[in-house]
């Protein structure tokens, strides 16, 4: 379901935590989406826009226009790119300025502008930019948002979660194969909700594979594949002998064995015998056998 | 900080004495690190934070429920001031602080030490004229035995006598009483009583030299500073009073501000802390965070405690929260340990509580000792599980985690 | 510096990591004997560092250095060192109280809570400002500890963004190092200080978190040591690697050890 998403639009946040980093699964759908002949216009306030570029091949990189809120947001240095805040729409828009192609606009990360914002402007940007956009020209195909869940209330984190189409919140994969567990949530136009947990793993170049619902093989961290071809055979270099040659089998299987009766001796034990000795016992005066008791021990 | 050993040596073999700073009567240099430490007072509360109040440093005592031990603890560290001649800073804003000075506790010095030497020499005056085996020292001069009471580094205290005004005017104090500094009947304004309170003292230990800007005095002494109740409401501070406080910060900044003058003077200072009053646990952290040495007084009054036969000896536990490391990785305190105090009719003393298998005895009645036994039922087993769990609650106190064994 | 931390950080004085946030994270112990490891390390590996000391004194970490093998004044003399002095600065502002100074104080924005930290920011800036007589190595800041800031009342937002401008110069533009202590704990009560721990988990490169034995105080072990080197994104998504290990102080060092296998066990 993760390849679905990457390749949908309208508005996805992806949701970490201290844990377990979302940053590579937000440069996997930058990929994704520069693949698909996309503009990327990225604001990025918390790495450095080397950082975001880095590990991404050169056709994806070409594709990606930083607006850098990383150095100078609020303009200390007197080097501001993006304008202090507030977060509305007119900004972002005289931000992005005129694209021809299809614009995915991602935020790295919303925490940031969430912090330095209030809640509703920015909720307000986030639900109608693509909206606006499109009314001046612009095509904003996806907005993908990276949301630091444990730094801010969780209120908080549910009314801008409400706003997006597609939720994919990230945490930590049980075991090492896989990179992360993310599960998604998608509202979909036919007013259905798909929720689908999926561990997923991140290749060359930020490509994304999904490994499906299902937990990974468990591997420890650090073993390395055991190659199936040369299989040391423990019984090779004995004194004693494991193995039995084909003559020694079939003598094997001769031999008889005490209390292993042929067939026609079982026979006549299974028939019954004239002149087999019968005990007949008949109880005398002397002998009480009480059913209920008998060894005549119970005192009642 | 002040080490003993005098200006920054290039080695870091320091010599534990001399440098002119040992010299100052009342204080002795710490064995672990050289610390230059005082004594409070009350010699098991010295044992318990590593021999005494380092020079320096701030010791914050967390108020009891009544308020009745803490002020025990304030007026042994001033007792324990007029006795060594420091001079005094004591600021309060419940009472006023010249009410607190005249109740301090008597100390036991040449009185003492006067009649045992009367009694010993009445008994070994007759053999004073002729030696049988030393008479070679016959005719030496006697030397004088009465120790010199302001050198020496605590000193014992009678809580039923009070200390005598002689002694007291012999030493420098100053008060400071909030009703009379602040001007007004009804407390000022939320703060405003700490930067009073910081101006006061940051005024003394200009004038007086604790800083050293006045290289002509010779003789360098100790500042001991006392606050008394410092958070309750009478100082304007409404951290005590509700949960959500307007004004979290002042005690903290208050705190911040106090650390800084005492790193560069020559004092040392006590604090009590109503701390079962601040219902938001995040400012006691802070300010615990802020001060050195932090302990906690928690009396058996009006708890289940009270008649509980374990307790039986004690008036109630002492926990040692926090102890400082300084100039050195190490913290002088070794382990924390059960400890519990008790007010006697003379002294004040704080001990560690010996208890065993406390786990054995809520399985098994028969493991009780015979005098606990006859009186075990269900409350007093409820109570046992309540003390082991403080118990074990104050076993972790200085270094606490997640409840898991870890090894 | 602690010889057996460097093996265990890969830590190395000849080849510095460079751009590294390293947090140190303390929880309900005193965690300020690794602040004491990098500064030594640092200044021994030729690095030019600016110190802002926020809650004790300038002798205490030079006394504590000297046994570590760094004297702390000849390196403020000859320009390796910057040392801030937080009390005393304090002590200045919270003094003063409306009468403006003529030297502009590091912690001003004490005096005005709505202030924001582009004061002590830009001390921190020009401090490690690369100049072209210096010759030393990478910069690198040191802050003891940043939870103090709240407690003095900065608001956090403020606080956030002096260490993201840290950060963004210090560790991104000049191709410094940060170092940074801050409190924990576990029960959570003080809200600001853990938005401000998990924005620093967040997005530091190498979490040092250090804690009491739960079991309580052990002559042998004082802590348990849990070492956190976050993944990059740089190439593909790395995970993070978590290591534990359990320590004991000394006068003049500090050991580590596996878990389970100091000298009260073994």
């Amino acid at each position: 379901m993760l390849e679905e998403v990457v390749s949908g639009g309208g508005s996805l946040i992806i949701i970490d935590d201290i844990n377990c980093c979302g940053r590579s699964l937000l440069k996997c759908f930058l990929a994704a989406a520069a693949h698909k002949g996309d503009s990327i216009h990225i604001l990025n306030f918390d790495i450095p826009k080397d950082e975001l570029r880095a590990g991404m091949d050169s056709e994806v990189a070409e594709r990606l226009v930083f607006h850098d809120g990383f150095m100078d947001p609020l303009n200390w240095n007197g080097e501001a790119v993006l304008p202090a805040s507030p977060f509305t729409l007119k900004e972002l828009r005289v931000c992005i300025g005129a694209d021809a192609s299809p614009v995915t606009l991602v935020l790295d990360s919303l925490s940031w502008i969430l912090l330095h914002n209030p809640v509703s402007a920015v909720c307000h940007t986030f639900q109608h930019f693509q909206r606006q956009a499109k009314s001046t020209g612009l095509n904003v195909r996806q907005i993908i948002g990276l949301l630091h869940g444990d730094l801010h209330k969780p209120a908080v984190v549910d009314s801008v979660c409400c706003l997006a189409s597609t939720v994919v919140t990230v945490t930590q994969a049980p075991s090492s194969e896989a990179q992360g567990t993310a599960v998604v949530l998608q509202r979909r136009k036919s007013r259905k909700i798909v929720r689908a947990t999926e561990y997923f793993t991140i290749l060359e170049h930020f490509a994304l594979k999904s490994l499906g619902q299902h937990q990974p093989l468990m591997k420890l961290a650090g073993e390395k594949e055991e190659t199936p071809a040369a299989e040391t055979d423990p019984a090779a270099n004995l004194t004693f002998n494991l193995r039995l040659s084909e003559e020694e089998r079939r003598a094997k299987e001769r031999v008889l064995l005490p209390y292993h009766l042929s067939a026609e001796v079982k026979s006549s034990l299974l028939q019954s015998h004239a002149g087999v000795a019968k005990i007949y016992y008949e109880p005398d005066a002397a002998d009480d056998v009480d059913e209920e008791d008998p060894d005549d021990d119970l005192d009642v | 900080m002040f080490a003993a050993g005098g200006s920054m040596a290039s080695s870091s073999f320091r010599r534990k004495v001399g440098g002119g700073l040992a010299v100052i009567p009342g204080t002795r240099a710490s064995v672990h690190n050289g610390q230059l430490l005082v004594s409070t007072g009350a010699s098991s509360l010295d044992s318990v934070i590593g021999g005494g109040l380092a020079v320096g440093t701030l010791l914050l005592i967390e108020e009891d429920k009544y308020n009745m031990y803490s002020n025990l603890l304030l007026k042994y560290f001033i007792a324990e001031g007029v006795v060594s001649g420091h001079d005094l800073f004591v600021a309060s804003a419940e009472e006023d602080p010249s009410s607190i000075l005249q109740e301090l506790p008597a100390p036991l010095l040449d009185d003492f030490h006067k009649n045992n030497l009367d009694k010993e020499e009445k008994t070994t005056g007759d053999l004073q004229k002729s030696m049988k085996i030393a008479w070679r020292y016959q005719n030496l001069p006697k030397l004088e035995v009465t120790p010199a009471a302001r050198s020496r580094f605590g000193h014992h205290y009678d809580l039923s006598k009070a200390m005598s005004s002689e002694m007291l005017q012999a030493v420098r104090c100053h008060t400071f009483f909030l009703p009379t500094e602040c001007g007004s009947a009804i407390c000022c304004s939320m703060g405003h009583a700490y930067t009073l309170l910081l101006q006061s003292i940051h005024r003394v230990i200009q004038q007086e030299g604790f800083d050293g800007s006045c290289p002509q005095k010779k003789h360098k002494n100790i500042l001991r500073i006392v606050l008394q109740s410092l958070g309750s409401v009478l100082w304007g501070d409404d951290i005590c009073c509700s949960d959500h406080p307007q004004y979290i910060h002042s005690l903290t900044r208050f705190l911040h501000a106090l650390r800084g003058l005492l790193r560069m003077s020559l004092s040392a200072c006590v604090i009590s802390l109503p701390a079962h009053l601040i219902q938001n646990k995040a400012i006691l952290s802070r300010v615990r965070n802020l001060s050195d040495t932090v302990v906690g007084l928690e009396s058996f009054i009006g708890s289940a405690r009270e008649t509980n036969a374990l307790y039986k000896d004690y008036h109630g536990l002492f926990h040692v929260y926090q102890c400082p490391r300084l100039n050195s990785l190490l913290c002088d305190v070794s382990g924390t340990k059960d400890l519990a105090f008790k007010l006697q009719r003379k002294q004040f003393t704080i001990e560690i509580v010996i208890h065993v298998e406390l786990q054995g005895v809520l399985r098994n009645c028969l493991h009780l000792p015979p005098d606990l036994s006859d009186r075990a039922s269900r409350s007093s087993k409820q109570d046992l599980s309540e003390c082991s769990k403080v118990l074990n609650a104050g076993c972790a106190a200085m270094t606490a985690g997640r409840t898991h064994l870890d090894f | 510096m602690f010889v057996e931390l460097n093996h265990l950080l890969n830590s190395d004085l000849d080849k510095l990591k460079q751009e590294e946030l390293t947090l140190i994270c303390d929880i309900k112990t005193d965690g300020s004997f690794l602040v004491h490891h990098f500064l030594s390390f640092y200044l021994r590996a030729g690095c030019k560092v600016c110190f802002v000391a926020l809650v004790q004194s300038f002798s205490h970490y030079n006394i504590v250095a000297q046994k570590l093998g760094v004297n702390l004044t000849t390196a403020k003399e000859r320009g390796q060192l910057v040392f801030l002095e937080g009390l005393k600065s304090s002590v200045n502002v919270l003094l003063a109280d409306g009468q403006k100074s003529e030297q502009k104080n590091p912690l001003q924005f004490l005096s005005d809570t709505s202030c924001d930290l582009k004061v002590l920011y830009d001390f921190v800036r020009n401090s490690l400002a690369l100049s072209s007589t210096n010759t030393w190595k990478c910069p690198v800041l040191l802050v003891d500890d940043v939870s103090v800031l709240l407690s003095l009342g900065v608001n956090t937002i403020h606080l956030l963004d002096f260490l993201h401008y840290c950060r963004a110069t210090i560790c991104s533009q000049l191709e410094g190092n940060m170092v940074v202590l801050v409190h924990s704990s576990d029960d959570s009560e003080d809200e600001e200080n853990e938005l401000l721990v998990n924005y620093l988990c967040h997005h530091s490169n190498l979490i040092l978190q250090v804690e009491g034995l739960a079991t309580g105080f052990c002559k042998e072990v004082h802590g348990q040591l849990r070492i956190t080197w976050k993944g990059s994104c740089r190439q593909k998504g790395e995970k993070d690697v978590v290591k534990d290990y359990q320590y004991r102080i000394h006068d003049k060092t500090v050991t580590f050890f596996a878990r389970g296998t100091s000298a009260a066990v073994l």
